[in-house]
């Protein structure tokens, strides 16, 4: 599937057209898998802002039972050409054991979770759940008139829910970046 | 304080090794099974990794280490007068060897020194371990005495590097480190050792017998060559009408096995070739197949061959920005072969329609034995394409206009060749000028034999690295071709030449400026020569005598073949100074941002073009 067409954050500039394509500055996801010790991920992370670029996400886990292999995901825009190159490097940081941009051509799925806090009575928490409408919502702590909700979704779906609690007493966020993986059968090894 | 007593006593009790001087020489550190120091730990795993030589400079974060190498006599240390001289020494010794370079620093002002040189190091795929001294893991990230943060610092410039919290870990990090260092596409791995981790007593379980890295595969010897690949590309290669190899340094990080199947695939196809700045070596230059270096500051036949070519078969070479010119023009009608090491490098610059990512030995291997089991290769196929490339040597490009008068720079290298090509001479080389006129006018037929900065092209290069081949071979004749500003950059290292009696030969070539700065200047910048010329300069005859070696000065050409004669009959260490015409241009020159067959020519060079206008 080609992934759908999704919208730059609120504060990113909107899609630059230099004529050519590979110039054009895009969303990208990359997931790598690597060694859980100090020091691997910045080395990763070097990577992007050697070359002046702004990493929007980045999500990291130990993922095997051993905690000795972690899974970065990053989200960051860029041109396609340099993304590539990012890529490439990246296998030849050592401790890096597979990596893939997500985006290029398979399909992808990504999660995102947002704890957010409301200020406010009863009343503006149910407005504000109503505003939500499909938008996975569940209440993780409440202390007089502060609740915090956990919000699940692909990133466009927490950028919408934020947007909307703006209106009903939104106090603090706290996103995890997204965590994501290929469609199908496909794996990351 | 009384913690203090406490541990003084008990490393009193548990190292082997305080013994008075007399057990110095006894002291056999394989042999002894007690647990013992980090320090003890780093100076027996570099014995079981084979080191022999190290270079550095003590200070105070590796004193533990510099007193457990006192107490040993099977690792030699070379010290240099300055950090940045022991990592190109090492790289020096690396690149004439082959082997794994080693480097000792101390923290702080040591490691930063270092850098340049592991940078220089992680351009060009040399084999480097260096290992810095840190200040006490308690007092890491407090801004101490002499701290920095050196594994962050070194991270863009090495392939990897550790910094040791558990005196445990010590001796297999040192182990892994050397496997990482020499295999796939080498380049320079930092170990970063904190003083207490030096000090304290761990267990050292010897070298591990394989080191098996799950995120890091190594591809040398490994059958793994994508055999379908290797028959796409001899496909391409027995159709070629207007074929060329483009050769560079992976060749020579490959091996001797490389170079020789390299010629032997040459001689069965009697294919043209033509070799990077690194690569001058892997094949013999005095071969008539090689049409001379390609590049900025290549020769005409090799760059219009690359920009005319059908086929092209990249052994171990990168496709760098000096090399190819502008992306967009560069050989725009050829199908291209990529052979690497390093997958990366496959695609990264321009796109190639095969890559095969593998060891240069097997992929020659399979490929000259699928060659030769071809049939019906025609050998007229390229005879039209030979033609063409002679009408373009026939130009001459590398010819020049000499003087009776002063000394041209193209002129002392030619001689200082003839006269020692029969040594096989190490020839290593600053950055500039001097490093395009040795690379253009020098004679290599044997790999490793060539010692230039490349990719990083530091200034201050030439007298360390040549310093380093000196001490890999001692016996072997080891010129440095410097200029007058990049040998200042490292001329400390006289005092270590001297030290070491290390017969080094310098050779400068003197025109008082930075003639690549200035050649820039008067091509590009309308002559403004902006910070470019050395207004002072020191006596080089009289500078050399200080360090208690043999200056000679040479400034007219009826006597430049007597004193080249001098300087090599000489037994010591001799540095040379050979004025030479101070306006000479390095030509063929393709000015950045230019494709090939864009190239710029000499004075003599033109005037031959203009007269036969058809031979273009």
């Amino acid at each position: 599937m080609s992934p759908k067409t999704l919208t730059p954050f609120r504060n990113y500039p909107k899609i630059i057209i230099n004529f050519k394509m590979s110039e054009i500055i895009k969303k990208h996801v990359i997931a790598v898998l690597i060694d859980n010790e100090f020091g691997a991920l910045a080395r990763v992370v070097e990577l992007f802002s050697a070359r002046g670029y702004n990493i929007e996400t980045l999500c990291v886990a130990p993922v095997a039972s051993d905690k000795k292999i972690s899974r970065i995901t990053i989200t960051t825009y860029g041109t396609d050409k340099t993304i590539e190159l990012i890529c490439k490097l990246l296998q030849r940081i050592v401790p890096v054991h597979a990596s893939a941009e997500l985006t290029s051509s398979y399909g992808y799925i990504e999660r995102e979770l947002a704890l957010v806090q409301i200020i406010g009575d009863n009343k503006l928490v149910e407005d504000a759940k109503k505003a939500l409408g499909d938008i996975r919502c569940q209440l993780v702590d409440q202390e007089e008139d502060s609740w915090v909700f956990e919000i699940i979704g692909n990133s466009n779906e927490i950028e919408n829910a934020i947007t909307t609690l703006e209106k009903y007493g939104l106090a603090t966020v706290s996103r995890t970046g997204i965590a994501a993986g290929f469609k199908g059968k496909k794996r990351l090894y | 304080m009384e913690k203090n007593l406490e541990n003084k006593t008990e490393k009193k009790i548990n190292n082997p090794l305080k013994p008075g001087k007399k057990a110095l020489a006894n002291i056999d550190l394989i042999n002894k099974p007690l647990s013992l120091t980090g320090a003890q730990i780093i100076v027996k795993a570099l014995i079981e990794e084979g080191v022999d030589t190290i270079f550095g400079y003590p200070g105070g974060a590796i004193l533990p280490f510099y007193d457990a190498l006192f107490l040993q006599n099977k690792i030699h240390h070379i010290l240099n007068r300055h950090e940045q001289a022991s990592t190109h020494a090492a790289e020096g010794y690396a690149r004439s060897t082959g082997k794994v370079g080693v480097i000792t620093v101390t923290s702080g002002p040591g490691a930063t020194n270092a850098i340049t040189g592991l940078t220089d190091a992680y351009m060009d795929s040399i084999p480097l371990v260096c290992i810095s001294g840190q200040v006490a893991t308690s007092i890491i990230g407090t801004d101490g005495f002499q701290e920095a943060d050196v594994t962050g610092l070194t991270r863009s410039c090495t392939k990897h590097n550790y910094l040791v919290k558990d005196v445990n870990d010590l001796g297999y990090i040192i182990h892994e480190a050397f496997h990482i260092a020499r295999t796939n596409r080498p380049g320079p791995v930092l170990i970063d050792i904190p003083k207490d981790v030096q000090n304290a007593h761990g267990k050292y379980l010897g070298k591990p017998e394989e080191i098996n890295r799950k995120s890091y595969k190594v591809l040398k010897r490994q059958v793994s060559i994508d055999h379908s690949q290797i028959d796409d590309a001899i496909e391409l290669m027995k159709n070629a009408k207007k074929p060329i190899f483009y050769v560079g340094g992976g060749l020579i990080n490959s091996g001797q096995k490389a170079c020789e199947l390299l010629r032997d695939l040459v001689k069965a196809t009697n294919f043209p070739i033509t070799q990077t700045l690194m690569g001058l070596g892997a094949f013999p230059t005095s071969d008539h197949h090689f049409l001379g270096m390609l590049g900025m500051h290549g020769t005409y036949e090799a760059n219009m061959a690359m920009y005319d070519c059908d086929v092209m078969i990249n052994l171990g070479a990168r496709f760098d920005d000096r090399v190819t010119g502008r992306v967009a023009g560069f050989s725009p009608n050829s199908k291209k072969i990529h052979v690497d090491i390093d997958q990366c490098s496959i695609n990264k610059i321009i796109q190639v329609d095969v890559g095969i990512v593998g060891d240069a030995e097997n992929v020659l291997q399979a490929m000259l034995d699928k060659w030769q089991k071809l049939k019906n290769v025609n050998q007229d196929n390229t005879k039209e394409w030979w033609q063409k490339i002679n009408k373009w040597r026939d130009i001459k490009s590398l010819s020049y206009e000499n003087c009776s008068k002063t000394i041209k720079p193209e002129y002392a290298i030619e001689r200082l060749n003839a006269l020692t090509k029969e040594y096989q001479p190490f020839v290593s080389t600053d950055v500039g000028q001097h490093q395009m006129w040795s690379a253009q006018y020098i004679t290599f037929d044997q790999p490793k034999k060539w010692l230039t900065s490349g990719g990083l092209g530091t200034m201050g290069y030439g007298v360390p690295s040549a310093l380093g081949a000196q001490v890999a071979n001692p016996k072997s004749l080891v010129i440095c071709v410097s200029g007058d500003a990049s040998f200042m950059m490292n001329m400390q290292e006289l005092a270590t030449l001297k030290q070491y009696n290390l017969p080094v030969k310098i050779f400068i070539l003197n025109n008082r400026y930075m003639g690549m700065v200035r050649q820039w200047q008067e091509l590009i910048y309308e002559k403004r020569e902006s910070q470019s010329y050395m207004e002072s300069l020191p006596d080089f005859v009289l500078l050399a005598q200080s360090f208690g070696i043999l200056g000679i000065e040479c400034d007219n050409v009826q006597n430049l073949d007597q004193k080249i004669l001098q300087m090599v009959n000489h037994q010591g260490p001799v540095l040379f100074n050979c004025i030479v015409d101070k306006s000479e241009n390095v030509f063929p020159m393709i000015p950045a941002g230019s494709a090939h067959n864009e190239i710029l020519l000499g004075s003599q060079a033109k005037s031959y073009v203009t007269k036969d206008i058809n031979a273009v």
